[in-house]
């Protein structure tokens, strides 16, 4: 059966661990990873990570579940994030996430009917000056109005 | 001589690449440091007044005197670029653009400690940004800034950049420790501090991104110097990240004690829409707010102490009349409701008892006793926990239930008829 920890991930997690005093931090290193290259976190990365590390799958899953980063099952191809905190919330933030339910049909950590869209209300993401802003991928954008949030829908493939 | 130390490197275009850091006169404060005795480091930044850019204020000189002296003993040195308080994103802008100061400050406080490895810590979302970390370290390495004797002194040095998984109590220190471990990012008790038993058990330096970016220039102009710039126990210059109901949103670097009002009204243009100005918090969400009359004062850490405030990361987040305190409360009780990390009772009950509080008042459900045990439930969170998180809380809610109380009252009685 393929495995989630394929030899070109299992070989960077172990260069990885080289660089902690204890290999174990090496951990949230390899969630990434996979989480990079499967789009989420499946139950059989964590039996072949508890190998690996040695730890337990409970213990993995008290990690897993500690970081709101990791996920557990998959997001839209796209996963538009939008910040709930103050700042963005008191300039529009709202609106987005209104006008994302309203005219996508997405609701928090739904995915849409065609798997390209998904929400997730994230904490503030450090871009205040562009507030309202919102996160795909690596990228930030703002400051955002429902139109300009959908030339951005638009322009993802 | 310049006073400020950010501004002038920030609007040089490509500086984030070596060879442009260079050209500016990049790593000739660490080839000075080289030559200079290791004390006389650690003394200079003592002199410099340099307080602790992440939210305590700590002076940085005392906490360096707290590791353990000489090569014997590993050590490490952790940078905390984990920039979760809301409102806060000044390390975004040294991290982006100047990385090699950053850098050059890491190797610079390393050399004076005996420290050989060094990690950044920087959180989840900037993913982006710790590209622009790992591409600078590889070009510091290539010209013999990094890696094994440094510029042919007997002194080594690793950075290691890790990456955060989403949670804003690993910006706490020892919660920042543990997961540096690979572990659930839950605070440790204290002490031991992490300069006795810190990460992996060793004695350990932790400071934030603005405060390890100023040592290079503590270096090249003096401690007195930077002392200089700011007020008499706040030396240097701060990094205001401004947001919010004004009009320049952005960063402004401006004097340590540089007054509220000015940096509202002069630097960022006043309040958008020309609105009356509402409140303002001057630290991050976790300091207490200050209302319009209370902005006439020098933003520094002893100054915001006396006015029952704190200046935390300098993330100034101004609010107009048109915005609500309900909603203000509502989001940071949520924001503080998901980010407990679960092992204080008091947090992890009170975030929720309160929680539940706010959303009635939101909701138009509120009662006539609403406030009051709001107030209460804050104060009863208050110095109950293990870290800061749980003062957080309190503070933040209990103050803004306290000066908003009529505004409070008046939407429980209105909308709950």
């Amino acid at each position: 059966m393929k495995k989630v920890i394929t030899k070109e991930i299992e070989g960077k997690i172990r260069k990885k661990m080289k660089q902690f005093e204890d290999k174990r931090s090496a951990l949230l290193p390899a969630l990434h990873m996979v989480q990079n290259s499967v789009g989420y976190v499946p139950d059989e990365a964590i039996d072949e990570l508890s190998e690996l590390f040695s730890i337990s799958k409970a213990d993995i899953e008290g990690v897993l579940s500690f970081y709101k980063f990791f996920r557990r099952k998959p997001l839209g191809k796209y996963n538009i994030e939008v910040c709930r905190n103050v700042v963005c919330y008191l300039k529009g933030g709202k609106e987005l996430i209104d006008y994302l339910k309203e005219k996508h049909k997405l609701e928090p950590g739904g995915v849409s009917e065609d798997g390209k869209l998904s929400l997730s209300l994230v904490e503030c993401i450090g871009q205040c000056e562009i507030a309202p802003a919102i996160k795909v991928g690596e990228d930030f954008y703002g400051p955002l109005t429902p139109e300009l949030l959908e030339n951005i829908i638009k322009g993802l493939k | 001589m310049s006073d400020k130390i950010f501004e002038p490197l920030f609007k040089v275009k490509n500086i984030n690449r070596i060879d442009m850091y260079e050209a500016k006169n990049g790593y000739s404060s660490l080839v000075k440091a080289l030559s200079m005795d290791k004390e006389e480091i650690i003394e200079e930044v003592k002199k410099a007044n340099l307080r602790g850019r992440g939210g305590a204020g700590f002076p940085a000189g005392v906490k360096w005197g707290f590791m353990p002296k000489g090569k014997k003993s590993t050590k490490y040195l952790v940078v905390n670029a984990d920039e979760g308080e809301p409102g806060t994103f000044k390390d975004k802008y040294i991290i982006s653009k100047t990385p090699h100061l950053l850098i050059e400050g890491i190797i610079i406080t390393a050399y004076a400690l005996d420290i050989k490895k060094a990690y950044i810590y920087i959180r989840a979302e900037y993913e982006k940004y710790a590209k622009i970390l790992e591409k600078a370290i590889s070009e510091a390495k290539e010209r013999g800034y990094l890696g094994k004797n440094i510029l042919g002194k007997n002194f080594s040095l690793d950075i290691v950049v890790y990456r955060g998984a989403g949670a804003y109590v690993c910006g706490e220190e020892t919660a920042l420790l543990e997961s540096l471990e690979g572990k659930r990012g839950q605070p440790r008790i204290k002490p031991p501090f992490p300069a006795q038993k810190g990460l992996f058990g060793k004695p350990t330096l932790i400071n934030n991104v603005e405060t390890i970016a100023c040592i290079p220039s503590i270096i090249k102009n003096g401690g007195f110097w930077f002392a200089s710039l700011g007020t008499q126990k706040n030396g240097g210059t701060k990094l205001f990240a401004v947001s919010g109901k004004v009009k320049k949103p952005g960063i402004y670097e401006l004097p340590m004690g540089t007054s509220l009002k000015d940096i509202i009204y002069k630097y960022a243009g006043g309040i958008l829409n020309d609105r009356e100005l509402k409140a303002v918090i001057p630290g991050g969400i976790s300091a207490p707010i200050l209302k319009a009359d209370e902005i006439d004062i020098p933003m520094d850490n002893d100054s915001l102490m006396k006015a029952g405030s704190m200046l935390g990361s300098g993330a100034v987040m101004v609010f107009s009349e048109e915005d609500r305190i309900i909603d203000i409360m509502k989001v940071a009780i949520d924001f503080y409701h998901h980010e407990s990390c679960g092992q204080c009772t008091p947090c992890r009950m009170g975030t929720n008892v309160i929680q539940k509080i706010v959303y009635r008042i939101y909701e138009g459900k509120g009662k006539k006793d609403d406030i009051e045990h709001i107030i209460s439930v804050s104060n009863s969170i208050k110095g109950r926990t293990l870290c800061p998180f749980g003062d957080a809380v309190s503070m933040c809610i209990c103050t803004m239930a306290e000066k908003f109380r009529d505004e409070l009252e008046k939407e429980v009685e209105e909308r709950s008829q």
